[in-house]
């Protein structure tokens, strides 16, 4: 078959680190070719690179057997080369329809062509499958939606190449069974796909051949079906990776937080997300929070955080935290690991050691007659990464902005952890971690366990919930519908509790 | 061989700024060939040598006029990188000038060594009461503070001509009164440097003040918090920080600082007077472009500062060269618009640096 891009011995250099070298790339025509590697392995600068967002140090690249230059995504764009970033690129107050056209449009006398527009969007959504209501308001729509709109936007213009960066780390499992249903189809109607994944089930499934990186080069391509999950899993990282986590029987002991009658409404709206629910969790014992996403579980989590006020009574080792502000909370034995972690886990501008004091620099460690302690900040940060394996050109002084998805995430973790707490809130941890980065994660949740710490984990991978857990609390339209032990229940009753068709007895 | 810099390295920034600067004066030099050709280079000429223009004199009104400018541009700079608009600041200046004068000029009994420090204190202390106006409202009321701070300016100038008007006026002058020559702020030998020029203290306090804002931001606890909030709002409600409060304190520093500005400019020489006028002091006008030229840094304003005071006093000397005073504020204009593209400058510079640095390599 025909190779449609070929990347030939790229290297992109960042002061202080070599994030592709000398890396070779073939895509060929109709294919889905997946690109897997570590957490600040290279992927997303490689494809930004092929997409024109940068400039590569040295390397070429050739489209359909042309050598050609991409100076930016324009160029990109009209050699036929679409992307899908990890965050989306859409104006939120626009309509659907107006941000697939924007920069595109048609004009005629001075009028918009909005009609042919539609007709076209329209059968593109049809033929594709894809479903999306082209006059509602992108803000208005699920990331997953969202997510279709980039994917038309790509289409619209006709693309043949198209990009997707992380797409499936911010959709829920059911988003993500429709978005593999999509990639294929465009696959059969002749696109070439090129799709980051950190999860190696999704990569088995839907890809014809994958690519491996580590640190910044190539390991090797291969035809998808010809390996196993493990081997997979030794090229990217070196070793084998077990997703199994090994933990003992759980030893609960006193009650850390104890939840009675609580009630949340939702920041912008009048119907209540968290419906009169009442649970403990127990030190020395992970409870694990599954559901479908928006059932309540956010506004669960900012509940008892602080961020959002509530009705009920929310206890905190022994001391009612119900009416107490989030700083209170934060010093008062809560650790939480937020679900955005761009916007609320990290301040994005700063550097890795301004981030990592971000609820404790008023400590004496950190602060000395009002003034930081610099050099006992850049100690303590500089520990942290180390103990936290998280990777970045520049060390503590690295400003989180130009790090990668995973590294970044890796910040947040280390900060929580570290935290003097005896409650850990961890929403969906190991989004964009790569595989051993989440075995990590796993490891650290157990241990926090078996240091009496009580964790509280929101996670909507099925997967996960059943091997990290030692009671699952199912949440359904803002209700607990059941309180169970891993071994007790199957995924498929799970799945019934959660859409809302089943109920426990006891609850 | 050229270092390599990253991406947000703050060479772009100052580059940027320099840039803005550059671009603005061209297009002054433009304006100036098309009102009169002839005259046009001799002017702009006079423009440029500023400070060397009329012997030490001029340095020293260069030196006079950083004060006002920068405390201004310290204003809203402090507060832009904390996410709040103190769009306030001639408000601020305004009521702390009009303290600074009825004190300076009544007296009211405060003994004549101290008199100017008391005069300054409070003229703070106005400053810190019309900031925090709008700053309360923000916390408690989610008023806009834009919105409110832009009242208070119009409130400001009405409010100090009624009390000018009624305390402290003369009519012949349509301004207040001059103030006491022993209400003046010590001038540190700057007299003696600068005969003939109004420089005094007031360049030292302005430049403490920067300092001092400097370290607050960069090296307290305080400052990280604030800043914390400046760039992203959400993460710092996460991490328990109290934005009300924090609001307050700003706006509460920020008027303070515009407030000092104003008082020491009408007690750094004794024919100032204040003018009963309905349109705002003109040394304000500056505190926003200054802070957008400096990208917010509080040294940065006052070199930003330093440089729009050089160009005031070249400005007043090119009505020689037969130019309108129009043509001076036109530049000015100008180079303010410039600045608030710097952004774009700054993206303009590094798309620059890295093609070069591309083309070199090609090169090998
Ligand atoms: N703009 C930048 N400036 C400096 N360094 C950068 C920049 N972008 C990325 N890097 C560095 O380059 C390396 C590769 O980053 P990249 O984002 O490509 O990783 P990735 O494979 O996409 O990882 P992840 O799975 O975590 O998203 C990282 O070490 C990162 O810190
Ligand atoms: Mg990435």
């Amino acid at each position: 078959m025909e190779n449609i891009i070929e990347m030939r011995n790229i290297t992109k250099v960042f002061p202080g680190i070599i994030a592709n070298d000398d890396i070779t790339l073939e895509l060929r025509k109709g294919e889905i070719h997946a690109l897997l590697g570590e957490n600040g392995a290279g992927k997303s600068t490689l494809m930004s690179v092929l997409f024109g967002l940068y400039q590569p140090t040295s390397g070429k690249i050739i489209v359909k057997g042309k050598e050609v230059k991409m100076s930016s995504p324009n160029t990109a764009n009209d050699l036929g080369i679409g992307m899908v970033h990890q965050h989306f690129k859409l104006v939120g107050v626009f309509s659907a329809l107006e941000n697939i056209i924007l920069g595109v449009e048609t004009v005629q006398n001075g009028f918009l062509k909005m009609n042919e527009a539609r007709e076209k969007i329209i059968g593109l959504s049809e033929k594709y499958g894809l479903m999306v209501d082209i006059d509602e308001k992108i803000d208005n729509m699920t990331v997953g939606m969202q997510q279709r709109v980039e994917i038309l936007k790509m289409l619209y213009r006709d693309n043949d190449v198209l990009i997707f960066d992380e797409p499936t780390a911010v959709l829920t499992p059911q988003e993500i069974e429709e978005l593999i249903k999509i990639i294929r189809r465009l696959a059969e109607e002749g696109k070439s796909i090129l799709f980051i994944s950190h999860k190696l089930n999704e990569i088995k499934e839907v890809s014809d051949r994958c690519s491996v990186l580590r640190k910044g080069k190539y390991i090797g391509t291969v035809d998808t079906d010809s390996v196993t999950v493990e081997e997979l899993s030794e090229m990217m990282v070196g070793r084998s990776i077990s997703l199994h986590v090994e933990k003992t029987a759980a030893k609960p002991k006193d009650v850390v937080l104890s939840v009675k009658n609580l009630t949340v409404m939702p920041q912008t709206g009048k119907k209540e997300k968290v419906k009169n629910v009442s649970f403990d969790v127990r030190a020395g014992e992970i409870v694990c929070i599954a559901g479908i996403d928006n059932n309540g579980q956010q506004e669960l989590v900012f509940a008892l955080t602080g961020m959002l006020p509530s009705k009920g009574d929310i206890t905190l080792n022994g001391e009612v935290m119900t009416d107490k502000s989030i700083r209170y909370r934060n010093t008062h034995g809560i650790s939480h690991i937020p679900e955005d972690r761009h916007k609320h886990g990290l301040v994005l501008d700063f550097n890795i050691s301004q981030n990592m004091i971000l609820q404790t620099y008023f400590e004496k460690d950190f602060i000395k007659n009002g003034f930081l302690k610099f050099s006992d900040i850049t100690k303590f940060s500089d520990k942290a990464i180390e103990d936290f394996d998280v990777r970045s050109a520049k060390g503590s002084t690295n400003i989180v902005r130009n790090m990668s998805g995973g590294n970044q995430q890796k910040v947040i973790l280390a900060r929580e952890i570290i935290r003097d707490h005896n409650l850990l809130i961890a929403v969906q941890p190991t989004r964009g971690l790569d595989v051993g980065a989440i075995e990590f994660v796993h490891k650290q949740l157990v241990k926090e366990r078996d240091e009496g710490k009580a964790v509280l984990l929101v996670s909507l991978e099925l997967d996960e919930v059943m091997e990290v857990s030692d009671r699952i609390l199912v949440m359904h339209d803002g209700e607990i519908m059941a309180n169970v032990r891993p071994e007790n229940v199957t995924v498929q009753k799970l799945g019934l509790y959660m859409s809302g068709a089943e109920r426990e007895e006891a609850v | 061989m050229k270092k390599n810099l990253s991406e947000n390295s703050p060479v772009f920034g100052v580059l940027a700024s320099v840039m803005s600067i550059i671009s603005g004066l061209a297009v002054g030099l433009i304006i100036m060939l098309i009102f009169n050709p002839e005259m046009a280079f001799t002017a702009f000429g006079m423009l440029l040598k500023g400070g060397f223009s009329n012997g030490l004199k001029s340095m020293g009104q260069v030196f006079h006029y950083i004060a006002p400018y920068a405390m201004c541009g310290l204003s809203v700079a402090f507060s832009f990188q904390t996410g709040v608009f103190n769009i306030g600041v001639a408000g601020q200046f305004t009521v702390g000038g009009m303290v600074a004068v009825l004190i300076g000029g009544m007296a009211l009994g405060i003994p004549d060594p101290i008199r100017w420090i008391v005069a300054i204190l409070l003229a703070g202390l106005a400053g810190v009461i019309w900031g925090m106006i709008p700053g309360l409202m923000k916390a408690f009321l989610n008023c806009n503070e834009v919105i409110a701070c832009i009242m208070m300016n119009y409130i400001s100038i009405y409010f100090s001509n009624w009390v000018i008007q009624t305390y402290f006026y003369d009519p012949t002058l349509v301004a207040s009164k001059y103030v006491k020559s022993t209400s003046l702020l010590p001038r540190m030998g700057m007299d003696k440097l600068f005969p003939g020029s109004s420089a005094s203290s007031a360049v030292f306090i302005a430049l403490l003040f920067c300092i001092i804002i400097y370290i607050l931001l960069y090296r307290t606890g305080f400052g990280y918090e604030l800043r914390a909030s400046g760039f992203n709002k959400d993460a710092a409600y996460y991490a328990g920080i109290n934005e009300k409060r924090n609001i307050i304190l700003v706006m509460l520093i920020a008027g303070f600082i515009a407030g000092v500005g104003g008082g020491m400019l009408f007690l750094s020489s004794q024919t100032k007077n204040f003018l009963v006028s309905e349109i705002a002091i003109v040394e304000t006008s500056y505190g926003i472009p200054i802070a957008l030229l400096a990208l917010n840094n509080p040294i940065g304003v006052f070199c930003a500062s330093f440089l729009l005071a050089w160009l005031t006093v070249g400005g007043t000397m090119v009505q020689s060269a037969g130019f309108p005073t129009e043509t001076v504020e036109t530049i000015t204009a100008v180079i303010i618009y410039f600045s608030a593209f710097s952004l774009i400058f700054t993206q303009i510079i590094r798309k620059w640096h890295f093609k070069k640095d591309e083309q070199r390599k090609e090169e090998k």
